[in-house]
């Protein structure tokens, strides 16, 4: 019997590490181990053994049965992790082919710029007020010391809707309308984004195109304040090695006026085509709020003061983006707008 | 305004190149746009004299001349007729080169040598007026041997500054220099012209509208009219006009010197020696110096001579009282007119002139009656004749006033600390005057700056000429604010950003439209432009669809086929009785051709659904509760468009753009949109989120499969489903549907998929199958049949 025991251990051990497969393993288990299996054959001779023999016998039958089952494991492991690796080969993709995506649209570059300044101005403890396009000649041109006939109004050409409605010509009456809810509040930190309206159409000048004007009133602003404020948002936009130049300027609404040259985005000063040679492009419009315009929307020169400035959100795309026909802006067309699918101001 | 280097170097005595007489205007706030040379280099052209002229022996139109430079003696071939021995002419040397790059050459001209050409002002590019045509004849005094650029001062150069509205001052030699001066730091003034000597000449004037403040005339009598002399005509030139005659050149040298316009009649041609200064009657008409007919309103006003229109007041006179050759007796006018009303007028007759463009910016009254002594005085010199009288009317002493400015107050505006010292200088250099003490500055103004009324206005010349450079960058101190976009704001970029995720490209159409655009759109009328740029742009649209229209034709047009784009802007709808039109921003979107393409899948059309979806994708983001109900509208295809609600509001529409509206747009493919008030979608917007406790318990999954009519809609079916299901409905889905032949015709199978779970326990498939009874029962009283 102890001969039939390892004789059987022998060709069990051959036969499972000669097993390919986990089906062929599991055979080899029911044949050796099962209640039906060649072990329990065996150990049913154990009654005819002398009673003195049979606890050894027992024991070596015990010792062979661990045997069958720690090669059984150790195979069915190998066997397990070797038919794993051959089925996730099979699972192999292409990893270089395009993948499934919701597809992505693109925000408009003006809007995207749009945000950027919006943030820039938030952070700055500015609120966002909006207001109409087609507006009252009054809140574009009147309140803003610009009465009927004044020849500043030629600085703007203007489309009418009817004698006394227009197209906004800049976002200022926005302001206007502010300063009138804000009754003489102080103070009032506002920046208007939004579309406006001027009979030009060219390379550079688009009839309708967008502005952001800003908007400080409070005691003691200064056009130094200005000037900070405007080179804080400068450098946030084209990058902290920027600079501004002031230059005096007129505008109606504002006492003192300016104009405000950043460092050219072509050739950082040294002086191009871009620049004219001059190394500074125009970029905004700026000054301090007219005492008329205070005065004309409840608030008290005397007491306090404010500056305004006032930019083109397309000049600013243009330049940023080197865009060098504004139509491209409104065309809509999609080789225009994917370009703008990624990244963010 | 176009002005001769030369000349303000000269007013001003100052070693400045027109470079830096450039930068020092626009560091003044007056960008100077360009500076052109006023004519081309003319190297290798000389002045020379005439000494001999006699015929070509093989050609009739030809004349051989002798010239000399002064050291040698030219043969030179000449083919112009106004030549003598004497004159003195320019002549181009072999080796010189004309403009247009023309090379003068050693030539045999029919068989006669010539060493170099005569030239005429044409042939120099000079614009010169001159009395006979041919070879530009140079005065009698000019010596031989000379460069011609230099003898003319040629070297000059145009500048081409950019003035402000405010500053008609500005629009004179005189405020030009008094400006650079400042900006060099001297003071500078021009000395007022003083009355010549004159005789008689008299004669009646009155002023008869309130919009003329000072007339004056007076005649000069004995005059001939001739071109001017040639350092006249080319400092003109140097200021951008062109030279006419000796009378009229000398009112435009004086305009431009001082600012003030003048104007010159031909007093023999006026019907009668009295002048009035009057408004115009309605039906009055005048043809003015560019011989057009000018049908004159009230509200215009007139120079009238015995009440016969010869002038629109500081606008243009009538080509019938034209100073020509002919004109014997000039009558020279300087006078002051109201800005607005000279604009007002200009404008309605579309004219634009220099005396009209220098009126509506303010001129100095206190010049007008020294320029006419200075352009009298020049016109007896240059044309001969015998200076009259000034007469006038109205004409007062000009105002001053003081400007209270205060010193505190100008450096706290400024952010500066300017000393009184440097303020009192640039006042007193801008040629004002400062009184006062301490912090008080009393600066007095006349006139000729109007523009400094206020203490602001003192500021911002003190801040100009500190230098803005010199102003520190501060940022405002004071009360903290908190700057956060407004609900509404936060709102239309995360529509943005929705949409953007969808795939959809955001465009920024022109608003403005044309009417066929609107009308081949069905679309809501707009609010119509009084002054168009093109009628193709003439509307402000009243609806979105023209646009989504416009960029998708332009992108089919361009080879785009997978079109996806979507627009946040406004419509403009006009209300009855309300001065401004409604203008709602609206989110559309448009869906055209084929779905972004993908090798695992077949190429996709877009459909209904799709558009559906980035609606629903919309909607969920704003977490709204919306529901799609079937709907029609004119510029949907009937059978595909549904309207948006959320309870009893109208969100918008999504569908089809009716096949008839993309026929007429030239698109022969479907085009599907969507298109929602923004307002309403910010009303429809739920704010955070109700959080709910994740049951622990299983859920309970069951199909349902139903058999209805193709007519029937699924959302009947969702409702009751939903309605019944009640709370222990988790979710339900649609998840097949089917048509075809085993069905039969008119008949299509819906099916779904219920998810029922318990918050607190677990449910038993008796609760589960009585809710389904109940769900069942209903759907087939709704005409719903369960498939087996
Ligand atoms: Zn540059």
């Amino acid at each position: 019997m102890e001969q039939m025991l390892n004789n059987l251990k022998e060709e069990a051990l051959k036969a499972i590490a000669a097993a390919s497969e986990l089906g062929e393993l599991e055979n080899i288990r029911l044949a050796c181990l099962g209640k039906k299996g060649q072990l329990t054959a065996v150990l049913r001779q154990m009654g005819s053994m002398p009673p003195q023999e049979r606890p050894r016998l027992g024991q070596l039958a015990n010792a062979v049965r661990d045997a069958l089952e720690e090669a059984l494991a150790s195979r069915r492991e190998e066997l397990e992790a070797r038919e794993q690796e051959a089925r996730l080969a099979a699972e192999r993709v292409d990893v270089t082919l395009p993948g499934r995506k919701p597809g992505r649209g693109a925000v408009h570059p003006i809007m995207r710029l749009r945000r950027q300044i919006e943030d820039i101005f938030l952070g700055m403890g500015y609120t966002i007020e909006e207001g109409p396009e087609i507006e009252a000649d009054y809140y574009n041109f009147v309140a803003l010391n610009i009465p009927k006939h004044h020849p500043a109004r030629d600085m703007q050409d203007t489309f009418y809707v009817g004698a006394d409605v227009l197209l906004r010509t800049h976002t200022s009456p926005v302001q206007v309308r502010a300063m009138e809810k804000a009754r003489g509040k102080v103070p009032l930190k506002m920046i208007c984004p939004g579309k406006v309206y001027r009979k030009d159409d060219d390379a550079t000048h688009s009839p309708m195109f967008f502005q952001v004007e800003g908007l400080v009133i409070d005691r003691g602003i200064s056009l130094a304040d200005l000037k900070g404020t405007l080179l804080h948002f400068v450098r946030e936009i084209f990058g902290p090695g920027q600079r501004i130049r002031l230059r005096p300027s007129f505008f109606p609404f504002t006492e003192p006026s300016v104009e405000v040259d950043i460092l050219c985005t072509a050739c950082a000063g040294a002086g191009c085509r871009v620049c004219k040679a001059s190394g500074w492009l125009e970029i905004l419009g700026a000054g301090m709020v007219h005492p008329r315009v205070l005065e004309m929307s409840g608030y008290d020169p005397g007491q306090v003061s404010g500056f305004a400035f006032g930019l083109g959100i397309d000049r600013v795309a243009m330049l940023k983006y080197g865009i060098h026909n504004i139509r491209h802006l409104y065309q809509n067309d999609l080789r225009v707008l994917k370009q703008f699918q990624g990244g963010l101001e | 305004m176009k002005v001769s280097y030369k000349w303000l170097a000269e007013i001003l005595q100052v070693d400045l190149s027109p470079q830096e007489m450039a930068e020092k205007l626009t560091g003044a706030g007056f960008p100077v746009e360009e500076l052109t040379p006023l004519a081309e280099e003319l190297d290798g052209v000389v002045t020379a004299e005439i000494l001999e002229v006699r015929p070509h022996p093989n050609a009739d139109r030809l004349s051989l001349t002798r010239v000399s430079d002064g050291a040698n003696v030219y043969d030179v071939v000449c083919g112009a007729r106004n030549i003598a021995p004497g004159d003195k002419v320019p002549l181009a040397k072999v080796g010189a080169v004309l403009p247009g790059n023309f090379r003068i050459k050693k030539a045999k001209i029919r068989g006669q040598e010539s060493m170099g050409m005569l030239c005429s002002a044409e042939e120099l590019r000079l614009d010169l007026v001159q009395a006979e045509d041919g070879i530009l004849q140079l005065p009698a005094d000019c010596p031989p041997g000379l460069p011609l650029a230099e003898y003319l001062g040629l070297d000059d150069v145009v500048m081409d500054i950019e003035l402000s509205a405010n500053r008609g001052d500005l629009l004179s030699v005189r405020g030009l220099a008094a400006e650079i001066s400042a900006a060099l730091g001297q003071p500078f003034a021009l000395p007022l012209p003083e009355a010549p000597a004159a005789r008689g000449g008299r004669f009646p004037v009155s002023i008869a509208t309130p919009a003329c403040y000072c007339y004056t005339g007076r005649l000069i009598s004995g005059v001939k009219v001739q071109p001017s002399p040639l350092w006249l005509q080319l400092r003109l030139l140097a200021c951008g006009l062109r030279p006419v005659n000796n009378i009229v050149d000398v009112t435009n040298l004086v305009m431009l010197e001082w600012g003030q316009p003048l104007h010159a009649f031909d007093a023999d041609k006026l019907p009668e020696l009295e002048i009035t200064v009057r408004q115009a009657r309605a039906g009055e008409t005048m043809v003015t110096l560019d011989n057009k007919e000018r049908r004159l309103e009230p509200g215009m006003m007139l120079i009238t001579y015995g009440d016969k229109p010869v002038a629109i007041a500081g606008v243009m006179g009538s080509l019938d009282s034209e100073v020509n050759e002919s004109t014997r007796t000039v009558l020279l006018e300087s006078a002051g007119f109201d800005p607005v009303s000279v604009r007002v007028t200009a404008k309605a007759l579309g004219l634009a002139s220099e005396a009209a463009s220098r009126y509506e910016k303010g001129v100095d009254p206190a010049v007008i009656v020294p320029a006419s002594h200075r352009a009298a005085a020049l016109i007896s010199q240059l044309a001969g004749g015998e200076i009259g009288e000034l007469v006038s009317a109205g004409c007062h002493r000009s105002e001053t006033w003081t400007v209270e400015a205060s010193l505190a107050k100008i450096n706290a505006l400024l952010g500066t600390e300017i000393p009184r010292a440097e303020a009192e200088r640039i006042l007193i250099n801008l040629g004002l005057e400062v009184q006062g003490e301490g912090d008080a500055l009393l600066v007095k103004v006349d006139q000729r700056r109007s523009d400094l009324r206020l203490w602001q206005d003192i500021a911002e010349e003190v801040g100009r000429l500190h230098g803005l450079d010199n102003i520190p960058a501060a940022l405002p101190r004071g009360v903290q604010t908190v700057g956060v976009r407004k609900p509404a704001q936060r709102l239309e970029w995360l529509v943005r950003d929705i949409l953007v995720g969808c795939g959809l490209c955001e465009t920024v159409p022109y608003t403005f439209i044309s009417p066929e655009m609107q009308e081949r759109s069905l679309a809501e009328p707009g609010v119509e432009l009084a002054n168009p740029l093109t009628r193709e742009r003439s509307i402000m649209r009243g609806d979105m669809l023209p646009s989504l229209l416009e960029t998708v034709a332009y992108n089919l047009a361009h080879g785009q086929h997978n079109i996806a784009v979507f627009e946040i802007g406004s419509v403009y709808r006009p209300v009855a009785g309300q001065e401004l039109p409604e203008q709602p921003l609206r989110v559309a979107a448009a869906l055209c051709g084929t779905a972004p393409v993908h090798w695992q899948r077949k190429e996709e059309e877009y459909d209904f659904f799709h558009i559906k979806g980035v609606a629903e994708q919309l909607l969920a983001g704003l977490g709204a509760d919306a529901s799609f109900v079937r709907a029609e509208r004119r510029q949907f295809h009937p059978g595909r468009c549904a309207a948006v609600r959320c309870g009893e509001e109208l969100l918008g529409y999504v569908g089809q753009v009716h096949p008839g509206i993309a026929e007429a747009w030239k698109i022969d493919v479907p085009v599907w949109v969507m298109d929602f008030d923004f307002q309403a979608l910010v009303r429809a917007h739920r704010e955070g989120v109700d959080f709910a406790e994740p049951s622990r318990y299983p859920a309970v999954r069951r199909d349902l499969a139903l058999e209805t009519d193709t007519d029937s809609e699924a959302g009947t079916f969702l409702a009751i489903i939903r309605q019944q299901g009640g709370p222990l409905l988790e979710a339900v889905e649609c998840f097949d549907v089917y048509t075809g032949p085993n069905l039969g015709p008119g008949r299509r199978s819906l099916a779904f998929s219920l998810r029922f779970r318990h918050g607190q326990r677990t449910l038993t498939d008796e609760e589960v199958q009585a809710l389904m009874d109940k769900i069942i029962a209903r759907l087939e009283q709704a005409g719903a049949r369960l498939r087996s």
